[in-house]
């Protein structure tokens, strides 16, 4: 199939998952959560560290396989693969860790349908080996999970006036931070953030705008 | 079986006879059915052969609830009808609980697909056929084997395998019936499999225990709601696109602002209730 | 997203045997993944139940107060529906009575060891079907349960697991009750609601509000839109850090004071939707006590 091609140094695989190509931010990939479990820090984390495992996991698992299946039904058994790393988490998720689960349950399922994982699969385990494939992961899947974590803390401070649950302000500024629509306002201006933090380092926007979906 | 129907939090209207002394009925929650609700009156109601039973605890319109009376053979279930179920079933997923705006579910496809009005209809009813038809597949598959044989940690795999299968399918029959259908949707469909809300309605049906008129209400719903949000979308995208944006905003993040606009008014249905 | 899916659509459509092949392949992939998943349900379930049971246990102590050598024992109650008459079935942790509407015993068992010590909801509810003959399974359905709090033979307190439709859907709560049928305490244990609107349920501001009301108090009181005087909600704060009886005693003055529930800004149907469920569980569970408690 495939050779494996020299993989990027491992400090450029993070930074860009990171950054450059962060899949929130950025790529736009998988936005549903970033909206839906942003309500405060602690779920925030929760799913971005779900969501880490499974990054990390399925990358892995797809650099494993892709010798050994078929191209045609790749997209179909990476899914598969995807669904299996989901529903464990899930399992682990619902028996440990059943409090935060509550909030999120319905998002940790849903990972499985996150383009973002199931891309990155395509694009990069397909054509590199193992090791590799854990960093990229790991720096796509930090990415997401700090975007989140940042979402998150934006919106509980705005909206309820704490951080993962400790009481800072001794009021609530702007409940509708805390409420859908609030999520949309928050994502759309840090997004707008990446793009202006990338006009002063001097890279061009592309035409049309900053981040594509 | 003779009608009867919560009117008020605490009057409900029967038809059929009923004695005139309330101690002589009994009314029941289903659910607390060894508990009666005490019967304040029985009055005639202005329908021939009705009364308005009047209550001192109040009553849900959602619940359902039993009526017996002594000497009288009849029993009463009192329970919304379905068809009024499946249309506040449907509008709450549609307007209430937008899957876009309030669950922010389909958010991916979503943003790419909006730019113009005919992508956006044209994925909208894609969608919604598409939607309504893994929704129900999944809600027999789920309620004939995974529940039964306590199976139900292999529901996300299945879930995802029904909606690719169909997915598949629906291709390759469309490809074969009406190829101009095909060339002008086709698309779209490849796109389902990554939307987030073909697999949270069958999830949401699951975990909510529905039966199968909730779940085609849900299903329906879904998809209704995210055509329409794909066209207001749409509609306000095309519009944005010739205004002066600033550089950092254009594209995505105002796209996301525009769609918080949405939520806000959204939001004015949180109160709606069907009766 | 785009580039995976061109590279899907472009591909060929693959022939009859290829399709063979692949459909074997995929069904091979897919045992492999009910088997992982089997496994792993296997052992994560027990550990998700048992979880579950020591925080409902934690929730119950700390309402009630508890020592910690005091039991808690679970209260399950069914409904059998054959027949003309409706019959109530109770399982304590030393009977189960099968019991007439107006508390007539029909039928009292013994209930073995294993079942009543089991913290499994399944196994007690698999004993109850087997030994009430039902024709059909549908007519005997679980409806309810109870805790009671025993320290040594006493019953020191009640805890009762109530469900009321809130703004989005149900709402679940445990509602601590002491021997005189005044409240202790209540804690939300399930909730869909809006976060910083209908979710403030579980704060303490608002549900331990119903704290200190006796039967009497709880059938008259409403909910009101009024704002929430500050001293009373500095009071209500405090109940959790301290236990039930000695807040009560300190804030003596303070309950008659606020005879009425000061409804969640901006959640007027939340606080009443809790409200009114508090309402139900504590008058169904006093017309329920007087039938069950001699077989407690």
């Amino acid at each position: 199939m495939s050779a494996n091609r020299p993989p990027p140094p491992v400090s450029t695989m993070l930074m860009r998952g990171l950054f450059e190509e962060n899949p929130i931010f950025r790529l736009a990939l998988s936005l549903c959560p970033a909206v839906a479990v942003t309500t405060s820090v602690k779920n925030g984390l929760m799913l971005g560290v779900a969501v880490l495992i499974v990054q990390v996991l399925s990358s892995m698992s797809g650099s494993l396989v892709k010798h050994v299946i078929n191209p045609k039904i790749r997209i179909p058994v990476f899914t598969l693969l995807i669904a299996i790393w989901v529903s464990a988490m899930d399992m682990i998720l619902a028996a440990y860790f059943a409090d935060i689960y509550q909030q999120v349950g319905l998002y940790v399922k849903l990972i499985v349908a996150f383009a973002i994982i199931i891309s990155r699969m395509e694009l990069f385990s397909m054509k590199h080996s193992v090791v590799p494939c854990f960093w990229d992961g790991l720096g796509m899947g930090l990415g997401f999970l700090v975007g989140l974590v940042l979402a998150g803390a934006f919106r509980e401070l705005l909206g309820s006036g704490s951080i993962f649950g400790i009481a800072i302000l001794p009021f609530k500024p702007l409940l509708l931070v805390v409420l859908p629509a609030g999520g949309f306002f928050t994502i759309g201006l840090i997004m707008a953030l990446f793009n202006w933090v990338d006009v002063k380092r001097g890279h061009k926007l592309p035409t049309g705008g900053g981040a594509h979906g | 079986m003779a009608d009867a129907k919560v009117i008020s939090p605490h009057e409900i209207q029967v038809e059929g006879a009923l004695p005139a002394d309330a101690t002589a009925i009994r009314l029941v929650r289903s659910s607390d059915a060894d508990i009666p609700l005490a019967v304040v009156s029985v009055k005639p109601a202005a329908q021939a052969n009705s009364f308005v039973l009047t209550t001192a605890e109040t009553l849900n319109s959602q619940d359902h609830f039993q009526l017996t009376a002594k000497g009288v053979d009849q029993v009463w279930d009192i329970a919304p009808s379905p068809l009024a179920m499946v249309v506040s079933v449907i509008i709450g997923s549609a307007l209430i609980n937008n899957f876009v705006f309030t669950r922010y579910l389909g958010l991916c496809v979503f943003f790419g697909v909006s730019r113009n009005k005919d992508t956006a209809i044209g994925m909208g009813v894609t969608f919604t056929i598409v939607g309504v038809l893994s929704g129900m597949i999944a809600w027999a598959l789920n309620t004939i084997a995974l529940v039964p044989l306590k199976l139900e940690f292999m529901q996300i795999i299945a879930f995802i395998g029904i909606v690719a299968c169909l997915v598949q399918a629906t291709d390759l029959i469309l490809k074969k019936v009406n190829p101009i259908l095909h060339k002008k949707f086709g698309i779209y469909l490849v796109l389902i499999t990554t939307n987030c809300i073909i697999l949270a309605v069958p999830l949401l049906n699951a975990t909510s225990g529905a039966t199968m008129l909730q779940a085609f209400g849900l299903s329906l719903g879904a998809g209704l709601g995210f055509a329409l949000a794909l066209f207001l979308m749409s509609c306000a995208i095309e519009k944005v696109n010739m205004a002066p944006v600033p550089p950092v905003f254009k594209g995505l993040p105002i796209a996301f602002i525009i769609a918080g606009l949405f939520a806000l008014s959204f939001l004015g249905f949180s109160g709606l209730k069907v009766a | 997203m785009t580039c995976v899916t061109g590279k899907v659509v472009n591909q060929e459509p693959p022939n009859g045997r290829e399709m063979v092949i692949i459909a074997a392949g995929l069904t091979v992939v897919c045992l492999v993944a009910a088997m992982i998943l089997g496994g792993l349900y296997f052992v994560t379930q027990p550990a998700k139940e048992h979880n579950l049971h020591v925080r409902e246990e934690t929730m119950i102590r700390g309402l009630l107060g508890l020592s910690p050598q005091a039991r808690i024992q679970e209260v399950r109650r069914y409904l059998k529906s054959e027949g003309k008459q409706l019959q109530v079935i109770y399982l304590t942790g030393k009977k189960l009575a099968q019991l007439e509407l107006d508390g007539k015993e029909v039928a009292a068992l013994a209930v073995p060891e294993e079942v009543a010590a089991t913290s499994s909801a399944e196994v007690k509810d698999e004993w109850v079907k087997k030994q009430v003959k039902v024709a059909n399974p549908e007519h005997l359905k679980y409806a309810g349960r109870f805790f009671v709090g025993m320290e040594g033979t006493q019953p020191v307190g009640y805890v009762v697991e109530g469900v009321t439709l809130g703004f989005k859907t149900w709402v679940r709560f445990f509602m601590a009750i002491d021997s005189t049928y005044t409240i202790q305490g209540v804690e939300i244990i399930e909730h869909e609601e809006d976060p910083g609107l209908g979710a403030e349920i579980v704060q303490r501001y608002f549900k331990n509000q119903f704290a200190g009301r006796n039967l009497a108090d709880i059938e008259k009181i409403s909910v009101i839109k009024d704002p929430l005087p500050q001293e009373w909600q500095t009071a209500l704060e405090q109940l959790g850090d301290m236990p039930f009886r000695p807040w009560a005693e300190k804030y003596r003055e303070m309950l008659p004071r606020n005879p009425n529930i000061y409804a969640i800004t901006g959640s007027t149907i939340s606080s009443v939707a809790v409200t009114v469920g508090v309402k139900a569980a504590l008058g169904n569970f006093r017309k329920r006590m007087t039938i069950v408690e001699k077989y407690l």
